[in-house]
């Protein structure tokens, strides 16, 4: 016997009651949701069979400023990030390559750069100009940038373009059809970057020649760009080399931030990679050697003529990657003494009349960063009154002059909405996951590492002070002036 | 980080879909603030923008860079705080507060955590009302502009800009330095920089709100923190006639040791209150906005003679521009001079292939979803548009129109409002090296150059007359790079077997077969050919 229905005078409050409290009982958690995903996926490209390897394999869900992210593995080796936001209107597409300027070898100087801007040269199937085609015409501006640890393809399109997307990405990533005379103008391309970005500007050359006394033969000694005689040797043999051992599913992570769902996406991925096709274990990602250690024997200092309408200053001390403990309290002091106009170094230089700007940098690579403090220093002033100036604002952090509960306050605001401000945008979330992926090797390193930020108590920054800002890590470079005065 | 070039399409945000955010946009009355309110409730951040509709055209003669220096120095303390206590005000809740003066107006603007909004709302209302202008800072904030005037000098993309638009309007107060020169600004003394603040801010101002703000809260923080000022004192720009642009003229501002020139092109163009700006957005789009565009293809994909190269259209009450800006090699700057404006001539000429207008109709109106994506991108449009005199549902009114442009429609606006035969060019780079090939440039500048720390305003070069008919040649072929065939498209971007196209259909890449077909043969007129 069947139960029979409600009279219809009780079908009012108490049973859509019942009916609500159901359905709220049904609303799985993230990791609930994905490990659902996980099976139905894998259940799809298992066949009617059911049998055969996984497909997919959720490896963690975690928390995130915005709900929360799920970190994929698909049978071909690809790392896949979802950040879905259901406000969001359009999706965040990164492809980020675990290859960057580190990864050069001899007579490869540039070619990490060079080869990024060959992805959007064509394919076999697709030919020189048709990716930035299909893309823009749903109003995106496809970019990708190049440094150090990673090389990273960038775009945002509207959720129907995803598959679009996918399969344009996939297929660059494994069938990039170098053409010689593609090759040739995109040398030139990068000849004229160089020009542009370095060549011609002051600053510029300071910072590779600054780079290069604090890492000598490191690798992260190198410029990115490559030089101008590096990129001249560049061949289409060297780049199709790099490409075969960096360009392929193990050593990619591919983020999708935004309007996505779980299932759809992934099946999208899968599909548009072939990684249900996969029969063979996927290929190893390329062996990636950590960063060598390096070590400043200082301080060490140099002296340039610029030709810039001020005299510069840079000084750095070589510390730590981005996943060491201390990186998080070096930050914080990066942001007191140099983050806003009421912060140390700007009462110390600019207030003072000593410098028109100062800026202070500290990191997140795989391997040692420097805090680098950088100095336009006044025209009609000098180097050396800027450099007794920092220093002094140095030590006063280490000795001096602790650190207040209010500067620490107010660093922690600056560095809380600078870090919302950069996750607005679905593009920002992609960026900071990505990063975190082909970094530091967990898509969660972004949320631990603001959770350590905001824990960081002034003691903390004066140990991580006193333990690498010291005068052994120190490099410093002098760009005097032509126009203000080079006898000085 | 390296990447890829930015290309921005058009100045002022381009299109829209649908307004998802609660906006208010209240009647302008006379002194009386409107309020613009963006709504989005993540991420738990508020923009907040004040347009002042005074910007460095109120700069009296001789004191140019007076609205620049007065708002860098109001920004910094106020009421009864000073420069320090202002700056760890502003800290201690987590804000930025910035401005930025333009040729017509001034924008204040700063971020802070919601949470922070109403001690945000009294410091922002301190810079407006009760700005302190001590001598102290003044002095000390002179010192620092000055400096950034002799920084520009080392910027040459910041410098060929500067210099355009100062090239463009000599003659006029819209070629003043907007933000002063050095013997200006040593003139400024802290009496002109509040008598200037009290007039401008006496203004009927704008406000804008973007982010996670209910419209009712920014409504009530305006009323109590902007009490009505007094609107005799209110300060004006002044009216000024634009110059008329005629013939072609370049000017080259020298900086020895340069290997690489930095140019600026501008054609002037129709005011942004036309009814032909969806028209003229595509055509500039279909130019130079997109990495597929005629300029990209044929400067950098082509020819690899620069890193990028964008033409934008600049959109501006009085009247429009379109700004073309790239940096070759010293050695192809002519040439690639040459190769844009007979990129641009085509335009006109024989303005846009069906292709390329769908394609360009589709990329405008896919691009104004992805610039409107964040709150304060959507009231950065709107406040953008407000200030050019149009409405604030200008951004999705112009998509609308947008996805109806046709191909006649465009043709007659090219026709109207692009004449390639009137514009201004400006190379920053090293004269002794560029002059002697830009003596014979095949596209009929006349050339003058002057130092890197000259006035372009002060200049007198006529331009060149240049025949609307007249044959320009094209840059002589290089044989050592021959040009692949680019992929053809058709009118919903997707790609074309060429075979399957019928005789003399010549899709995207009608252009290129014009240049090409008129090979190197004609010798570059001289000033006698014109």
């Amino acid at each position: 016997m069947t139960a029979a229905a409600p009279p219809a005078s009780v079908t009012g409050a108490a049973a859509r009651g019942k009916q609500l409290a159901s359905k709220k009982k049904r609303k799985l958690t993230p990791l609930q949701a994905a490990r659902r995903a996980q099976r139905k996926l894998n259940q799809r490209y298992r066949g009617e069979s059911g049998t055969g390897p996984d497909v997919v394999k959720l490896l963690g869900v975690h928390r995130f400023a915005v709900g929360h992210i799920e970190h994929w593995r698909l049978r071909n080796g690809l790392t896949v990030v979802l950040a879905p936001d259901s406000a969001a209107l359009v999706i965040a597409y990164h492809t980020w390559i675990a290859a960057g300027s580190r990864d050069e070898g001899k007579g490869e100087g540039g070619v990490a750069h060079l080869l990024e801007h060959l992805m959007f040269k064509g394919t076999r199937e697709h030919p020189p100009g048709t990716f930035d085609r299909l893309l823009e015409r749903h109003g995106s501006a496809p970019n990708a940038a190049t440094w150090l640890d990673y090389t990273m393809y960038q775009q945002t399109v509207p959720p129907q373009a995803l598959a679009e997307v996918a399969r344009l990405e996939a297929d660059r990533l494994s069938a990039l059809a170098i053409h010689p005379v593609g090759l040739k103008a995109e040398l030139e391309v990068v000849l004229n970057e160089r020009r542009e970005t370095v060549d011609n500007d002051p600053d510029a050359l300071l910072d590779e020649a600054f780079a290069t006394m604090v890492y000598g033969q490191h690798p992260y000694g190198r410029p990115t760009l490559g030089t101008a005689r590096s990129i001249r040797g560049l061949t289409q043999r060297t780049v199709q080399r790099f490409y075969e051992r960096h360009y392929r599913p193990a050593n990619a992570t591919l983020v999708l931030a935004g309007a996505v769902e779980s299932i759809p996406a992934l099946a999208t991925v899968i599909d548009a990679y072939g990684a249900a096709t996969v029969t063979d274990a996927p290929a190893p990602a390329a062996k990636r050697e950590p960063t060598p250690p390096v070590a400043v024997r200082g301080p060490r200092a140099a002296t340039v003529v610029v030709d810039t309408a001020s005299d510069r200053l840079r000084i750095g001390w070589l510390t730590t990657g981005g996943d060491h403990a201390d990186h998080a309290a070096l930050t914080v002091a990066a942001e007191i003494i140099g983050g806003s106009p009421s912060a140390r170094l700007h009462r110390a230089l600019v207030d003072t009349g000593i410098a028109a700007d100062v800026m202070v940098e500290m990191p997140a690579l795989a391997g040692p960063a420097v805090f680098e403090i950088q100095v336009q220093v006044m025209p009609g002033k000098s180097a050396g009154q800027a450099r007794d100036a920092v220093l002094d604002v140095m030590r006063s952090l280490q000795t001096g002059q602790p650190i207040t509960r209010s500067e620490l306050g107010a660093a922690r605001n600056r560095m809380r909405r600078r870090w919302f401000n950069e996750l607005a945008a679905v593009d920002g979330r992609a960026d900071a996951l990505g990063h975190a992926v082909v970094t530091f090797g967990d898509p969660s390193h972004p949320h631990l590492w603001w959770k350590r930020a905001i824990a960081v108590r002034e003691p903390d920054v004066q140990a991580a002070v006193k333990r690498w800002l010291v005068a052994a890590h120190r490099v410093e470079l002098v760009g005097r002036s032509r126009r203000n005065g080079a006898s000085r | 980080m390296i990447g890829r070039p930015l290309l921005l399409v058009v100045a002022v945000g381009v299109l829209v879909a649908v307004l998802v955010t609660p906006a208010v946009g209240s009647k302008s009355m006379f002194n009386r603030p409107n309020i613009v309110v963006v709504e989005r409730p993540w991420p738990p951040l508020i923009d907040v923008w004040v347009q002042i509709p005074v910007g460095a055209l109120a700069d009296p003669g001789g004191r140019e860079g007076l609205a620049h220096l007065a708002w860098q120095v109001a920004i910094e303390a106020g009421g009864n705080r000073n420069k320090r206590r202002f700056n760890e005000a502003l800290d201690r809740i987590g804000a930025t507060l910035d401005a930025e003066v333009g040729a017509h107006e001034t924008v204040v603007f700063g971020q802070v955590p919601t949470k922070n909004l109403e001690r945000f709302m009294e410091l922002l209302s301190d810079v407006i009302r009760r700005p302190r202008f001590s001598r102290t800072d003044v002095a000390l904030h002179r010192g620092l502009a000055i400096a950034d005037a002799e920084e520009i000098y080392d910027d040459a993309a910041a410098l060929a800009h500067d210099a355009a638009r100062r090239y463009l309007n000599r003659g006029t107060p819209a070629g003043r330095p907007i933000h002063g020169t050095p013997a200006t600004l040593k003139k400024l003394r802290a009496s002109h920089l509040r008598s200037f603040h009290r007039r401008a801010t006496a203004n009927t101002l704008r406000f804008g709100f973007a982010g996670d703000v209910p419209r009712q809260t920014a409504v009530r923080l305006v009323r109590e923190n902007f009490p009505k000022m007094n609107p005799r004192s209110a300060a004006g720009n002044r009216k000024v006639r634009l110059p008329i642009v005629k013939g072609r003229r370049l000017l080259i501002v020298d900086r020895p040791g340069r290997s690489q020139a930095h140019v600026v092109i501008l054609l002037p163009t129709a005011g942004a209150n036309r009814p032909v700006m969806p028209q003229l957005s595509v055509a500039i789009a279909a130019l130079g906005g997109t990495f597929t565009s005629r300029l990209v293809r044929q400067v950098r994909e082509l020819r690899g003679w620069a890193y990028s190269i964008d033409a934008t259209l600049r959109m501006a009450a009085d009247r429009g521009l379109v700004e073309i800006d790239w940096a070759p090699d010293n050695r192809v700057a002519a040439a690639s001079i040459d190769l844009v404006m007979r990129q641009v001539e085509l335009l006109r000429e024989a303005g846009l292939t069906s292709p390329e207008l769908a394609f360009a109709r589709d990329h405008l109106r896919g691009a104004h979803q992805l610039a409107i994506e964040t709150a304060a991108g959507e009231l950065s449009e709107r406040m953008r548009s407000l200030a050019l005199g149009l409405t604030i549902d200008f951004p999705q009114r112009l998509s609308a129109l947008i996805a109806r442009v046709e191909s006649n429609h465009v043709n007659a606006a090219l026709t109207e409002y692009l004449d390639p035969s009137h514009a201004v060019a400006v190379v920053v780079g090293d004269a002794k090296v560029l002059k002697p090939s830009f003596d014979k440039l095949a596209s009929g500048f006349a050339v003058e150059v002057i130092p890197y720390n000259g006035a372009p305003e002060t200049t007198s070069l006529v331009g060149n007359a240049i025949s609307r008919t007249r044959p320009v040649a094209p840059p002589a072929a290089d044989p050592a790079r021959a040009e692949p065939a680019g992929p053809i498209f058709d009118e919903h971007g997707n790609p074309v077997d060429p075979a399957s196209l019928p005789a003399g259909d010549t899709a995207v890449d009608d252009a290129d077969a014009v240049d090409d077909s008129a090979g190197g043969d004609a010798a570059p007129p001289g000033p006698d050919d014109i």
